[in-house]
């Protein structure tokens, strides 16, 4: 409060104040301030009015725990020796551990796969960061959540059912019931076409990988923690995420791309992969409550 | 009579003499800087409605831990006791506020979604209610309420008057006050309009202290405000949605 008072009064006398900053006077705040590092609602900015309603009781709102953290993705040629590098001139079907489809042969219709028993691993600690879904009333926050790679900017997702001619520089392979799908960086699944292209797919249900892509949302609804990125559920499973259905009544904070607007009992939702998300505003933002169609 | 007067005299001499002596106990917030809040408050919540735009710099701390900035335009239109409008821009999206004295309707500009509540009667309850029952904090607020003064001061640790500095080119005087949780500043005009020119509020209780600028520029003071602004009419090809309160969420 003195270095308040004193630059005050000092500015009044026409004196010299060359750096408010350093002298500004809140720096007995500063105590508390680290003594009480994320004790602040998400919500609230921009209003005082807000910071005062929260005030009386500042422990109530702990900020909610991040996902737990883990090791960093590793790199694909580290974390898969037998994969070989994605170049475009040796493409991944190179090496195939598992009966891999080559170009000419139909990878698919592989109908009426069985479909592995994925059960939430509650105990298992996820082995990388996922996004906290920290949401302003006035945000539009989905960009913030796929701003994981700072250095690589904003990567591009792929909408489902388009086809490409090359995977991106940066992917892993997935192999599962017998068949080799590919993933990238940002949780998109590609599967490889006899013509040799590559078309962006829902994963099947069962699928494991080793590390969440990026951007991925983590869900808590009831004892498990789940993780949503743009219709794909994962759960933890056997050191990984295994890809699941989402359990009814999950609420998902964005739509996954490529819903249909439904109409249902009087009401506008949306259709994906066989389960409705029904939006509401919660919180001030727009979210979507799953449920099986 | 000259006895008392004596003895008033004797002690007011002690006491001149004891503050002389003993540190003096300074208070915690500057007059001035009360006095210049407490005169903008007080102009704005006897202005019968209003129209004022800003630009807002806010920090957002990505899950990765970078701060950036992103960036919004809002429009707030008022008219006490009973009518708000908040408007927030980002690009083409967004999310408005139209409060009728009867209802409240908040939508969703990206997903063309709305939710519509009843209302309470007046501005003061509408904003609670959206803070308090449906997580919605009405940004500036603090411009909104009946009693801005009590609502800025409320909670306030300390404050100071830093001087004289210009926004955009509008002489302002600059006062910073501290809470727990937040350090806020704002510019007020100096002249007979002392309106708000500048606001940042620091959190300095959250990861890397984020801060929230706004720029308050056209101003618009208005004796009479008409209806139609704070009436929602719904977009093109919009849907109602239902606004959940929060604790009715859906939850296993």
């Amino acid at each position: 409060m003195k270095t308040i008072k004193s630059i005050s009064n000092a500015k009044r006398r026409g004196r010299d104040v060359s750096s408010p900053w350093l002298k500004f006077g809140f720096t007995f705040c500063g105590v508390l301030a680290l003594a009480s590092t994320g004790a602040l609602a998400d919500r609230g900015q921009g209003s005082i009015r807000a910071a005062a309603r929260a005030e009386p009781a500042p422990h109530a709102e702990a900020r909610p725990a991040p996902a737990p953290q883990a090791a960093a993705r590793p790199e694909p040629s580290r974390a898969q020796p037998t994969r070989a590098q994605p170049t475009r001139s040796e493409p991944p079907r190179a090496q195939p551990p598992l009966a891999e489809p080559a170009r000419g042969q139909p990878a698919r219709p592989e109908p009426a796969r069985p479909v592995p028993e994925a059960r939430p691993d509650v105990h298992a600690a996820p082995p990388r960061e996922a996004a906290p879904a920290r949401r302003e009333w006035d945000d539009n926050d989905e960009e913030a959540h796929h701003f994981g790679g700072f250095g690589r900017g904003v990567p591009a997702r792929v909408a489902r059912g388009v086809r490409v001619h090359d995977l991106p520089p940066s992917h892993r392979e997935i192999d599962f019931d017998r068949h080799r799908y590919f993933l990238d960086d940002v949780g998109v699944y590609y599967d490889l076409e006899p013509d040799g292209q590559y078309l962006v797919i829902q994963p099947p249900l069962g699928v494991i990988v080793p590390a969440l892509p990026d951007g991925a949302t983590a869900v808590v609804f009831g004892p498990t923690t789940f993780y949503y990125l743009d219709g794909v559920f994962y759960v933890p499973q056997g050191g990984g995420f295994a890809v699941v259905n989402p359990p009814p009544g999950i609420v998902v904070p964005v739509l996954p791309s490529g819903a249909s607007q439904v109409i249902v009992n009087g009401s506008v939702a949306f259709q994906f992969n066989g389960f409705i998300y029904q939006p509401s505003l919660q919180d001030g933002v727009t979210v979507y409550t799953v449920t099986p169609t | 009579m000259i006895r008392a007067t004596g003895c008033v005299a004797i002690l007011f001499l002690f006491s001149t003499a004891a503050a002389d002596t003993a540190p003096t106990t300074r208070p915690a917030v500057d007059p001035v800087a009360d006095q210049i809040l407490r005169q903008c408050c007080d102009f704005l919540a006897q202005t019968h409605a209003f129209a004022v735009h800003a630009e807002i710099w806010k920090d957002q701390v990505l899950p990765s831990g970078h701060k950036i900035q992103v960036t919004r335009s809002l429009d707030l239109v008022l008219r006490r006791p009973d009518r708000l409008h908040v408007d927030a821009r980002a690009h083409h999206k967004g999310r408005s506020i139209w409060y009728d004295g009867k209802t409240l309707t908040v939508l969703d500009h990206e997903r063309n979604l709305y939710g519509v509540i009843d209302a309470p009667a007046t501005i003061d309850q509408a904003v609670d209610l959206l803070a308090q029952d449906y997580g919605i904090t009405v940004p500036l607020e603090d411009l909104a309420v009946t009693d801005p003064y009590g609502s800025c001061i409320k909670n306030v640790q300390a404050g100071g008057y830093f001087g004289d500095e210009p926004v955009l080119g509008v002489a302002s005087r600059h006062i910073g006050f501290s809470t727990e949780r937040i350090d806020w500043q704002m510019w007020v005009a100096d002249g007979p309009r002392p309106l708000p020119q500048k606001l940042v509020i620091n959190y300095k209780t959250e990861e890397q202290t984020p801060q929230y600028i706004a720029i308050f520029t056209k101003w618009d003071l208005m004796d009479h405000a008409a209806d139609l602004p704070f009436q929602f009419i719904p977009p093109h090809d919009s849907a109602k949605i239902p606004l959940v309160p929060q604790n009715s969420k859906g939850r296993p």
